[in-house]
């Protein structure tokens, strides 16, 4: 108890010497009145200086964009599942979240331990994949390490039960779409999963893995995120590539993302305070261009005719 | 009687050749896929009779709840190492993976290998830091904080679906059967990863 006071105390003296958020770089969102707000974090779990520098990042933007929970892309522990472990990499690093009411909803790494999904904090309720609910967003976390025929049957039946009125968002471990030189596209599970994603209409997927930060351009009208540096970080790992909407590897990053009605604005703020990337996603009108895109089939992907539909992308500042 | 032609002869001939390795190749198709559906069985009853074996260990314990401290997830997993150990204390390789398992399960692990989803599957498992130079033992705990290589999806289609209490799991080259609460090794396939 003592040992945990002590380091709980040199990492407050630390963290308070911290500058601000940077003069210019505020929180794009809204914040609306009864808005789904989270903030996103991946491969974060290494209890080194820049996971604590993340952490105290996410409360400062807290006091202006209160959000509620924070999805974990997985790689939540690294090198080891002891008590000592949960406390330096995790229970310690986001004791003002946890102490604000914050709640964390964890999806597996492949450095985690499976009984993680025991541990109280990361709301797993024993299943390694589960489905919760926020106001008018779904969420699907997924165990990507091991996507059994199992696995993906459930998976099947809770996104046809979701209907289509909500947005269906998912997240778990390894990217389907990344451009990181390390790891890169897990086109197996892009197999197996993007039809599935297609079929039943999800809106977004968030994902860790590589450990940058990554926007890619809509993959068949769905939008995929990479963070997998709220912890860890491959300096320079991006490649360049056609999908590459924004990326960013130069310092460890985490979201901030609000769903208010069919919109839904994201926010991607470096270590350092600054914001690296932003916009909004419509859902309405990439509803409304699908299934416009069903009968028209490719042809009306490539136009959004005036007066129809209008999709963009607006960013916001960088 | 009359007389064949050379030619007819030579025709009819080739077309007998040609209908017997058909034949024949039916037939070895047929042994495989009854050795296979053999295989698979056996493998079935095997491992039902662990997932008896892994209730039965857990119910000797007390029960872990959805939600738990370090402490009692730590504690509750090195218990059920013990208590499995102990059940299981003169278990061997090849104890699920009989040599007739392990036949089939090979037999599907190369098809999918050869197949179109080779790429990928290699991908998968590549990307994942296959590890190499780890001593595989039955009962051994599989190493605190070693990551652990994605087993592919398109692999996970092809081998027996196992119970919830059970999982494969890829190191290197070697396909492991691991508890997943315990986190032990309970049988393994070396050198099946290509």
């Amino acid at each position: 108890m003592h040992h945990f006071v002590v380091r709980l105390l040199a990492v407050v003296t630390f963290l308070s010497s911290l500058s601000a958020i940077p003069a210019g770089s505020q929180v794009k969102a809204p914040a609306k009145p009864d808005s789904v707000r989270m903030a996103v974090i991946g491969d974060m779990g290494t209890g080194t200086m820049p996971q604590y520098e993340v952490s105290q990042r996410m409360m400062e933007y807290r006091a202006t964009f209160p959000y509620d929970f924070v999805i974990m892309l997985g790689d939540n522990i690294y090198g080891g599942s002891t008590p000592k472990d949960f406390e330096r990499k995790f229970s310690v690093p986001y004791k003002s979240l946890l102490d604000a009411g914050v709640k964390f909803y964890a999806s597996l790494g492949n450095h985690d331990n499976p009984n993680e999904i025991f541990f109280a904090p990361y709301n797993m309720n024993g299943s390694s994949y589960y489905t919760f609910k926020k106001g008018n967003v779904c969420f699907f976390a997924l165990n990507s390490n091991y996507m059994d025929p199992k696995q993906l049957e459930w998976l099947e039946n809770e996104l046809k039960n979701a209907g289509d009125g909500d947005w269906k968002v998912c997240y778990f471990h390894h990217p389907l779409y990344s451009s990181g030189k390390t790891h890169g596209s897990s086109t197996d599970l892009r197999k197996v999963l993007e039809p599935l994603f297609i079929k039943y209409h999800v809106d977004v997927v968030f994902s860790g893995h590589d450990h940058v930060y990554e926007r890619v351009k809509p993959q068949n009208g769905i939008y995929y995120f990479t963070e997998g540096a709220s912890g860890e970080l491959r300096a320079g790992d991006l490649k360049q590539t056609a999908m590459t909407a924004k990326g960013f590897d130069t310092d460890n990053t985490f979201m901030l993302v609000e769903f208010a009605g069919s919109q839904m604005n994201f926010q991607t703020i470096a270590r350092a305070g600054q914001t690296v990337d932003s916009g909004v996603i419509d859902r309405q009108v990439r509803s409304s261009l699908n299934s416009f895109a069903l009968l028209g089939g490719t042809l009306a992907r490539k136009h959004t005719a005036k007066g129809l539909v209008q999709v963009e992308i607006h960013q916001l500042g960088s | 009687m009359t007389k064949q032609s050379p030619v007819t002869m030579k025709f009819l001939m080739a077309l007998l050749v040609i209908a017997g390795t058909f034949a024949a190749q039916r037939a070895l198709s047929s042994a495989q896929e009854a050795s296979g559906t053999a295989g698979f069985k056996d493998f079935h009853d095997r491992i039902e009779k662990y997932e008896k074996l892994h209730k039965n260990a857990e119910k000797s314990l007390p029960s872990l709840k959805k939600k738990s401290n370090p402490q009692l997830i730590a504690a509750q997993q090195q218990a059920l190492v013990d208590k499995i150990r102990e059940l299981r204390s003169d278990a061997r390789r090849g104890d699920i993976f009989t040599p007739v398992v392990t036949e089939s399960i090979t037999r599907e692990i190369k098809a999918v290998f050869a197949g179109a989803d080779a790429h990928r599957v290699q991908n998968t498992i590549q990307a994942g830091n296959p590890l190499e130079g780890f001593k595989v033992e039955v009962n051994q705990r599989y190493p605190d904080g070693l990551p652990f290589t994605t087993v592919p999806p398109t692999l996970l289609q092809k081998l027996p679906r196992l119970p919830d209490e059970v999982t494969y799991r890829i190191l290197g080259s070697t396909l492991l059967l691991v508890d997943r609460k315990a986190n032990l090794i309970i049988d393994y396939m070396p050198n099946v990863i290509p």
